[in-house]
């Protein structure tokens, strides 16, 4: 068989090891095989190929942003609202988190996190760290395939067949934003800044370098020219950096007008009313994603939350079987199922899940979770002594858990000893300043103390 | 992950090593009413099959029987993909094309009934054959032109070369545009067009008649001709992965394709109808309508994670994991089986399924540690819990006792000091011995100094430690400044094979003769501290052999220091008192403290009853605060600047991006000053902050003297520890309020303040804290009271004060390391 079509037939079962193989056979007998190269290409990048709308990860702030945030914004145009306004207390990682009891929801069972394990096996990973491996091997074998500060840019920019696929490379095997932007630049001007793609691309570039006004401005150019999801998205993800919630909603209207019930920009719209403290808003999106899409275990896992804040552990603990049933097998998950099973009386079941939330849990962060949750079991069973080694073990695990460190000091308190319930509220205070719990309590000490006196 | 699962009933494995792709699956109505399969595969055999799908009494549909397989046939080219049409004149029957790289044939397939129960014979002769002059990659067929009686061929190459053939004939071919690698192509009979995915990510389409005009009729290509012009283009963006056309009950068609990352429908004139995200990565997909009016489009989606998904228009409808992952997914019409999948997997396993509406239950493995013996977890849990119990409750004693009995640690320092060190002063040599007694698994040993003396090997580390080891480190000074104590503390850190993390401590003096050497007496000192014993005086050659080489029994001994010439000690001893005095404060520090360990050891009880050295120390106290905020001011100077700097280097960045270009000479200018300015203050800051430590150093040695005073004057014995720890330059007035606050608080409102950490701003404030606290811990030049009055409350506080006092030591320090950058060894 013609060895080309062998690499595309390769390309095509996502064999890209082989596929490049081949071409690197291809591109020894003659090396100036363009369409042979692209695939190549192609193939290298479909390696480590990550979509960049999944995983979060902000690049740290360079020194040259130029794009400061109002500190202090009118109420409900900012997501950096009082943490008192909202319904829910919330963890560092923002995620609605109660601060007597909580599930696991930082982690969000079986949403996103979990989509991500599960649908895209490359994207646990951060992006950089595959791509530096990647090509790191590459390079020993026989010099990188592509010498980037030997190419031409404005040659390939003016080639429209290899310049998309030259750019991924640049962009996700390289991880060379520089070059990429360079080449995006030259493509669109060489476009007649008419193609679409590589606005948004632009403003992939921009978004990657701190520039996320450009980046927005590039965003907006091209959705005049093309309406596509993806756009929208970026532009949701861009104004939510710049901490315009206002704006980004403004958008998710626009994109559900062009796209009616679509699932990624409900989500968005439905992740920004959480954000925002509006959490029946954010529910009504969730049913509206499950409609649409009943598969989605980000959306029925906050409807589930939603039910369990309302104080309704019954309808939740059955939105939780639903996605048990659908095949997801997490700490997280589990440790929910056990609270709903606690708060709904079903006390058997209640150890049982928790017993496998904490076999399953692997992250220090989950395992002190669930121990902390544990320490509500014993509350609620009355064994104080058991609540207190509870607490511990969660405090040995994750020293910084003030939630853990407050409840610690209730119960010494409860047990006669003020003063090392004043230290400890200290130091819930200290490990999260904003944590409202720890001040009141101390103050009450405070106040009682001087009653007294 | 679904809830359901799709239901395989009928399924072959191909067995021979062959490969599969995306276009080596057909389903196609050759010569019978239900739907058979042919696959052809990469390695050349071509197989049509025919699922019996007989129902059996039990309402189960029978499985594979030999007599479903209508014909094998091994063909010496590879088989790329395989088609079916009315491709012979004359004839409306169905037949089956195959491509090969090389050639494009056709095939009919000739049924002949047996008379006995062999069933059937089946045989694919070749109704004719074209040779291709350019490897092909695929073929679509259809009527092109509008002929809608016969089906021609239409075959790509691998380098975008169209080859029309008219059923037994060739028509033409031309190149298509922008073309690098080929992407699935399919025919559009309503608008008579083809539609294929660029190389620059775009669907294009392209009308027959274009084509036809822009071709050449000779099969010798010559890779020019005429440019086609498409009839529309829509931009994707993404790769295409497969592409299908439909059209429903109303004749309206729908051009789907499937991307990496979204599926979009689109209309014949290129208009997109929706567009579906896909937040996993498809492998294959198929597009079909219904007859039943519906505006709708479905179509199954195969993920990578072997789930099929199935959407009417964007709404999932059903959801069902597939045992396999196939590279080709496509429906078939099956006697009793309507709408059956066929699914046919890289390796040649042909699977034909339903999809089932029973959910498959997820099962979990059990857990490990299932059964449990309450009456003995709950004896397990008292014993353990009464452990806990006994560990809380003796919070004080966290140290380790047991620590000592499985690592021994010795110190030992040679008295000898030897001089092979290149610089000035001598050096000390200090060995750490360990002696494991059982195996530890890592071990640090560091020993730490007071600034201006140093280590040469400050740390070392151990694994695996079984037997003895001697660190070995060298002591001397590092610059001429005076030195606030002659202790070196070790610091032995040790995990045990178990995981049990352990600290040792041990600490030991340094010979003085590393600091001073003796030298003339001299006479009028400015400063003089009388130490008191309750015995008669031992001789100053008892306590300082090293000093005094001749046994004189002289009771005067004049000492230098050996970093700074000029200063002089003498110590002289009278009656039952000595008396210790130099012209400077800053080096009795060592030698008092010294002086004094040694009466201890010798058994004799140590006062000192004269005023302690407050105003001197207040002196030293400005000085110190004088030179901080001399540092802070520099400090603020150049985050000033520094600030100006990004300023300007911003500023100069948006002159750059500007569209009207300005000059940019002013900016530069501007950069440059600041530029020099920042490293003028850096190099100003730096040898201010030398100043600095200079000060604390000599801050420090009367901080260490006022302690050491403290100690020996009358003060309850369980204020001295956290009193040493107070006496520290930086968090002194933190401290100092803490102590008031709690131990030293004569009122429970007192108690009950939570001393924060500030930055000192007045110094009198803090004058005023020393003086309370000195005053209320009873110095006796303090107004006398009975002392046992106040001694009792202390005690009774004391017993919480581990966690506090910890904690008001340890918080403050984190803090003050963050305000300053100076790097303080006094903490």
């Amino acid at each position: 068989m013609e060895p080309f079509y062998l690499a595309l037939s390769y390309y095509r079962r996502r064999n890209f090891d082989k596929c490049a193989e081949t071409c690197t056979e291809i591109l020894d007998k003659q090396p100036l095989d363009q369409a042979a190269w692209c695939l190549k290409m192609k193939a290298l990048t479909k390696r480590v190929y990550i979509d960049d709308l999944d995983s979060e990860e902000v690049i740290a702030g360079d020194f040259l942003d130029n794009d400061t945030v109002a500190s202090a914004p009118r109420p409900g145009t900012s997501m950096k609202v009082e943490e008192m306004l909202k319904s829910r207390p919330r963890s560092t990682t923002g995620r609605p988190i109660s601060g007597i009891n909580r599930p696991g929801t930082q982690a969000r069972p079986g949403s996103s996190i979990e989509r991500l394990k599960t649908a895209r096996p490359l994207t646990g990973q951060s992006v950089r760290a595959i791509r530096l491996g990647t090509a790191a091997i590459y390079s020993q074998r026989d010099g990188p395939f592509i010498q980037v500060s030997r190419l031409n840019l404005t040659k390939y920019a003016k080639q429209p067949c290899l310049s998309k696929p030259l750019f991924e490379y640049l962009f996700y095997h390289e991880g060379d934003v520089r070059n990429a932007m360079e080449l995006a630049v030259q493509a669109t001007q060489a476009n007649h800044f008419e193609d679409w793609w590589w606005k948004v691309q632009l403003a992939k570039c921009y978004n990657a370098l701190n520039l996320i006004r450009d980046s927005e401005q590039q965003l907006r150019s091209a959705l005049k020219q093309h309406n596509h999801i993806e756009t929208y998205i970026r532009l949701i993800r861009i104004y939510l950096r710049l901490d315009q919630p206002l704006s980004a909603l403004e958008v998710c209207k626009a994109g559900l007008t062009a796209f009616p019930n679509d699932v990624s920009i409900s989500t968005e719209v439905a992740r920004l009313y959480e954000e925002l403290g509006d959490a029946t808003m954010s529910v009504k999106h969730y049913r509206n994603i499950v409609i649409e899409d009943a598969m989605n275990t980000e959306a029925i896992a906050c409807i589930g939350v939603y039910h369990f804040y309302n104080n309704q552990p019954e309808l939740a603990l059955r939105y939780y079987r639903r996605v048990l049933a659908m095949g997801v097998h997490s700490a997280e998950l589990y440790n929910n199922l056990g609270l709903c099973c606690l708060y709904s009386q079903q006390l058997d079941l209640t150890m049982a899940c928790l017993q496998r939330a904490l076999d399953l849990a692997i992250s220090n962060q989950i395992k002190a979770e669930v121990w902390y949750n544990l320490s509500h079991v014993a509350i609620a069973a009355g064994d104080v002594e058991l609540a207190m080694q509870c607490l511990s073990i969660c405090l040995v695990i994750d020293p910084t858990h003030a939630p853990a460190f407050n409840n610690i000091a209730i119960l010494q308190y409860k047990s006669g000893r003020a003063n090392l319930a004043k230290a400890y509220f200290t130091t819930a205070k200290n490990l999260q300043e904003n944590m409202l719990e720890p001040q009141k309590n101390l103050e009450y000490l405070q106040n009682k103390y001087l009653t007294v006196e | 992950m679904s809830l359901f699962k799709s239901r395989p009933f009928w399924s072959i494995i191909c067995d021979v090593d062959e490969k599969f792709d995306q276009n080596c699956l057909e389903i196609s109505k050759v010569n019978d009413e239900t739907d058979r399969i042919i696959i052809g595969s990469h390695a050349g055999i071509l197989r049509i099959y025919q699922p019996s799908t007989e129902v059996k009494e039990d309402s189960v549909i029978s499985e594979f029987q030999p007599s479903d397989l209508l014909i094998e046939k091994i063909f010496p080219d590879p088989i790329l993909q395989i088609s079916t049409g009315r491709l012979v004149s004359g004839s409306t029957q169905l037949y089956v094309a195959v491509l090969y790289p090389k050639s494009v044939a056709v095939y009919g397939l000739v049924t002949k009934e047996g008379s006995t129960e062999h069933g059937t014979q089946n045989s694919l002769p070749l109704i004719y054959e074209h040779k291709l002059k350019r490897s092909a990659s695929n073929f679509c067929l259809g009527s092109f032109g509008g002929v809608l009686t016969r089906d021609f061929i239409c075959v790509q190459s691998l380098d975008g070369l169209l080859t029309f053939f008219e059923q037994e004939s060739f028509a033409f071919c031309c190149f298509l545009p922008e073309f690098l690698l080929p992407a699935p192509l399919i025919y559009v009979q309503k608008s008579d067009s083809f539609v294929t995915a660029s190389s620059s990510w775009c669907l294009t389409s392209f009308r027959y008649k274009h084509l036809s005009e822009a071709g050449h009729n000779s099969n010798d290509d010559d890779g020019t001709g005429t440019r086609v012009k498409s009839t529309w283009s829509y931009n994707m963006g993404e790769e295409l992965i497969d592409l299908q056309y439909t059209i429903d009950f109303n004749n309206i068609g729908y051009i789907v394709a499937l991307g990496t990352r979204n599926l979009y429908c689109l209309s014949e004139n290129g208009i997109a109808k929706f567009i579906k995200r896909l937040d996993y990565t498809p492998i294959c997909f198929f597009a079909y309508t219904l007859g039943d009016g519906e505006n709708a489009v479905w179509s199954c989606v195969v993920s990578e994670t072997t789930t099929l998904l199935i959407y009417m228009n964007t709404t999932l409808k059903w959801a069902a994991q597939l045992s396999n992952l196939p590279v080709a997914i496509k429906r078939a019409f099956f006697k009793n089986v309507q709408g059956a999948l066929v699914l046919l997997t890289e390796d040649g396993r042909l699977i034909c399924s339903y999809l089932g509406t029973e959910p498959h239950l997820f099962s979990t493995t059990p857990l490990a540690h299932q059964e449990l013996d309450y009456e003995e977890a709950e004896a397990e849990l008292l014993s353990l819990s009464k452990i806990i119990r006994n560990y809380y409750s003796s919070d004080t004693k966290l140290v380790n006792a047991t620590a000592e009995k499985e690592l021994q640690v010795f110190v030992s320092i040679n008295p000898h000091l030897n001089s092979d060190m290149p610089d000035l002063y001598q050096s000390c040599q200090v060995l750490v011995t360990l002696m494991p007694n059982i195996i530890l698994e890592e071990v640090q040993v560091s020993t730490t100094v007071s600034k201006p003396i140093k280590c040469t090997n400050e740390i070392a580390f151990y694994k695996n430690l079984t037997q003895k080891t001697v660190f070995e480190t060298k002591i001397y000074i590092e610059e001429p400044l005076p030195c606030p104590s002659l202790k070196v503390e070790v610091i032995v850190s040790c995990i045990s094979n178990l995981g049990v993390p352990k600290v040792i401590r041990k600490t030991a003096e340094l010979p003085l003769k590393l600091l001073l050497s003796s030298s003339e007496t001299i006479k009028d000192h400015k400063h003089k501290i009388v130490l008191n014993v309750d015995k008669e005086v031992f001789s100053l050659s008892q306590l300082f052999p090293e000093f005094l080489y001749e046994s004189s029994t002289t009771n005067k001994i004049g000492l230098k220091s050996n970093t700074d010439f000029e200063r002089t000690v003498s110590v002289a001893a009278r009656g039952n008192q000595y008396q210790i005095s130099s012209d400077c404060l800053t080096i009795l520090s060592a030698i008092i403290l010294n002086l004094a360990g040694k009466l201890k050891k010798q058994g004799c009880s140590v006062s000192y009853n004269n005023s302690l050295l407050i105003s001197e120390l207040f002196l030293f106290v400005k000085e110190h605060f004088d030179q901080l905020q001399v540092v802070k001011t520099l400090q603020t100077n150049l985050s000033l600047l520094s600030g100006q700097f990004r300023a300007i280097q911003k500023r100069l960045i948006s002159k750059f991006k500007d569209k009207n270009p300005t000059p940019l000479s002013n900016m530069e200018m501007l950069l440059e000053e600041t530029y020099v300015r920042i490293i003028n203050c850096g190099t100003q800051l730096e040898s201010e902050l030398k100043t600095l430590s200079k000060t604390q150093i000599t801050l420090s040695c009367l901080l260490h003297l006022i302690s050491t005073l403290i100690g020996l004057t009358d003060v309850d014995k369980n204020v001295l520890p956290i009193l040493d720890t107070v006496f520290c330059p930086y968090v002194l007035k933190t401290s100092l309020c803490y102590l008031l606050h709690t131990i030293l608080s004569r009122s429970e409102g007192e108690k009950i303040k939570i001393t924060t950490f500030e930055e000192v701003k007045d110094v009198k404030e803090l004058e005023l804290h020393v003086r309370l606290v000195l005053d209320r811990i009873k110095v006796p030049n303090a107004i006398s009271e009975n002392p046992k009055e106040n001694v009792e409350p202390v005690i009774e506080d004391h017993k919480l004060m581990p966690v506090g006092s910890t904690f008001a030591e340890y918080r403050p320090k984190v803090a003050s390391a963050k305000k300053r950058v100076i790097p303080s060894n006094y903490e």
